[in-house]
């Protein structure tokens, strides 16, 4: 029973972790809905969310979201959506868009005064060019490449292995279709931007390479449509080019959504891949929802059909609910719960995490974020300890 | 309560779109039917405090520490609690102003898991049905008309057997009665319906607390 109850724990821890190391060069809001923008692609040049922001993105990011106290009272909200490039005020040529990524955890587990020392964690440092060839965007190029944590998991650690995190190009043939081929995160799903979710760790999306489950990035051409009230995504990948070969996954994706009412969106994903550690089958439905403005609901549940090598099939199920509240400009409270079970019946421990945090941009570019997270199993085979986690994060992107 | 989980989700996301897809109004018009809801508590209002009364249906669990004892031996480990509570609410408002205060009162009922955690003594029971009631008063913000923080302080009274299992081990777990604080987020999806999620803790021998519910205002 020790060992069980040990074990499930450092389950939960592991899983933890390994999320919170995720690298991404700017995540997606998908609570965004809650000032309108359903889509990404207003936002990021990838339209289907995270990557470097777009012009549009970075202003509106600047005059709407983050707060900005720094600031004369009297400079408009459209003065200060002009300082939000690479350079500030500062133009650049149309053709040249850089970016800048830092991210850091400070991470405290299971708080009390005779626990484990706070652990701090570098994260991510990355850096990238957005080259836009004409000046419509319709073609363009986006690459990120990214220092991280050679050691994943492991505290006070330095960010000293260099790769790729994202690149490719975009081509838009024809008004509201877009092509993607490049190194990209596969189409499923809400792209959250809390790695830690169970809404993305057991789905294929972890960023460390050999992974079982899957990573997060991989070789792909992903045709989208953008049409005022649905989007369209067909993805086609194939692996990344820095996993061992028999951890490069190979298949398809399909993500769709569409507007039920205003600012009120439902989604569907079905995702499909195989590499020589395991074969995986997803389905999933989400929604998001404006509350009011800043403010949002996101839900989605799916299920997850896994064959490792060697083993027979599990069909798990998870789901997610998100509200986040806007307080003032920049200021959030962000309530969730999720849980993931590994099969899909009643005997099947369920594994839940609930979150209450504070999400805030004080200032353009800079986000930070303070969360309590209470992991509970429960099961008819034990009753392991709650694991309790307070964290603080700092992200800082130019 | 697998089956019950599920489809209280499922439940969740079908109201919410098919609210959607039967009227489609603008989100400027439901949004307009919402901040109407809340203006018109003030209106009713002839004296003093407006008052509203809300029932809700919640998913709900929490942890407690567990004493094990097998003669004169003693171990301890944790018994799950999870279950539905169905709550009466009295909301406060303070007139013409965002905050005020709710009474709640629920009935909760549900399954406990209990089990060692691995010491000398072996003890692993589940599926044990509880009962209990639970009393709470919070003080609640409103920052928009849909949305609110509320916290505040709760008791909670459970009754539950613990079996003996194997060669007469026998278990206790938390406290009959227990006191704690829950934070809440709320948010009226529709002009009569709140999603509240909250998280808080007992004090006595016990760990995180949790609620999953959907309220409805009248």
């Amino acid at each position: 029973m020790k060992s069980v109850a040990k074990m499930a724990f450092a389950g939960s821890l592991a899983i933890v972790l390994s999320n919170l190391f995720s690298a991404e060069t700017a995540q997606a809001y998908p609570e965004f809905i809650g000032y309108g923008y359903a889509s990404c692609v207003t936002c990021h040049y990838n339209g289907l969310g995270g990557g470097p922001l777009n012009d549009y993105g970075r202003a509106l990011w600047s005059a709407e979201i983050a707060a900005h106290p720094f600031y004369a009272p009297h400079k408009s909200d459209e003065e200060v959506a002009t300082d939000s490039g690479f350079l500030g005020s500062v133009p650049l040529p149309y053709w040249i868009r850089p970016h800048l990524k830092y991210r850091a955890l400070e991470l405290q587990t299971n708080p009390n005064p005779n626990g484990p020392q706070p652990a701090f964690y570098q994260m991510q440092a990355d850096y990238g060019v957005t080259v836009a060839f004409d000046e419509d965007q319709k073609y363009l190029f986006s690459g990120t490449m990214g220092y991280a944590p050679a050691n994943y998991g492991s505290a006070n650690n330095g960010l000293d292995r260099f790769w790729p995190t994202e690149y490719y190009f975009r081509v838009q043939p024809i008004e509201s279709w877009f092509v993607y081929v490049g190194l990209l995160e596969k189409a499923y799903g809400l792209r959250t931007p809390d790695h830690e979710s169970y809404q993305r760790a057991y789905q294929g999306f972890q960023i460390y390479h050999n992974n079982p489950a899957g990573t997060q990035n991989s070789q792909s051409v992903i045709l989208q449509k953008i049409a005022e009230k649905w989007e369209l995504a067909l993805d086609y990948f194939f692996g990344s080019p820095y996993e061992d070969v028999n951890y490069i996954e190979k298949g398809g994706s399909v993500l769709f959504e569409f507007d039920v009412a205003e600012k009120k969106r439902l989604g569907f994903g079905l995702l499909s891949s195989t590499d020589t550690a395991d074969s995986k089958n997803m389905a999933e439905i989400h929604y998001k929802q404006a509350v009011s403005k800043g403010s949002s609901l996101l839900a989605e549940y799916g299920l997850i059909q896994d064959q490792f090598q060697g083993k027979s099939n599990n069909t798990g199920s998870y789901n997610l609910l998100e509200l986040m509240i806007n307080v003032k400009r920049g200021y959030n409270l962000v309530f969730s719960n999720e849980r993931y079970s590994q099969l899909f019946n009643p005997t099947s421990p369920d594994q839940w995490r609930w979150m209450a945090g504070v999400l805030m941009w004080p200032i353009p570019r800079v986000e930070i974020r303070f969360d309590g997270i209470n992991g509970r199993n429960l099961s008819t085979s034990g009753a392991p300890a709650d694991s309790w986690f307070l964290e603080g994060q700092v992200h800082v992107s130019l | 309560m697998f089956l019950f989980k599920r489809l209280a989700f499922l439940w969740i996301c079908f109201i919410s779109t098919s609210s959607a897809f039967a009227a489609t109004p603008s989100f400027e018009e439901a949004e307009a039917k919402i901040e109407a809801e809340s203006a018109k508590i003030f209106k009713d209002d002839s004296a003093g405090m407006p008052q509203r009364w809300m029932v809700s249906v919640a998913y709900v669990s929490w942890q407690e520490q567990m004493s094990l004892t097998s003669g004169a031996t003693s171990d301890f480990g944790f018994a799950d609690f999870s279950g539905n509570a169905i709550t009466l609410q009295r909301k406060f408002f303070a007139p013409e102003s965002h905050h005020g205060f709710l009474a709640e009162g629920g009935l909760l009922y549900g399954a406990m898991t209990a089990a060692g955690a691995g010491g000398v003594l072996s003890y692993n029971v589940s599926n044990i049905s509880w009962t209990g009631v639970e009393a709470s008063v919070k003080y609640f913000y409103r920052l928009s008309a849909q949305a609110s923080v509320a916290v505040g302080p709760l008791a909670l009274s459970r009754q539950v057997s613990y079996p003996t299992v194997g060669t007469g081990t026998s278990g206790t777990s938390g406290a009959s009665v227990n006191f704690g604080g829950l934070l809440e987020a709320r948010a009226f999806l529709w002009p009569r319906g709140e999603l509240i999620l909250g998280i808080g803790k007992l004090i006595q021998n016990a760990a995180g607390l949790w609620s999953l519910g959907l309220g409805y205002s009248f």
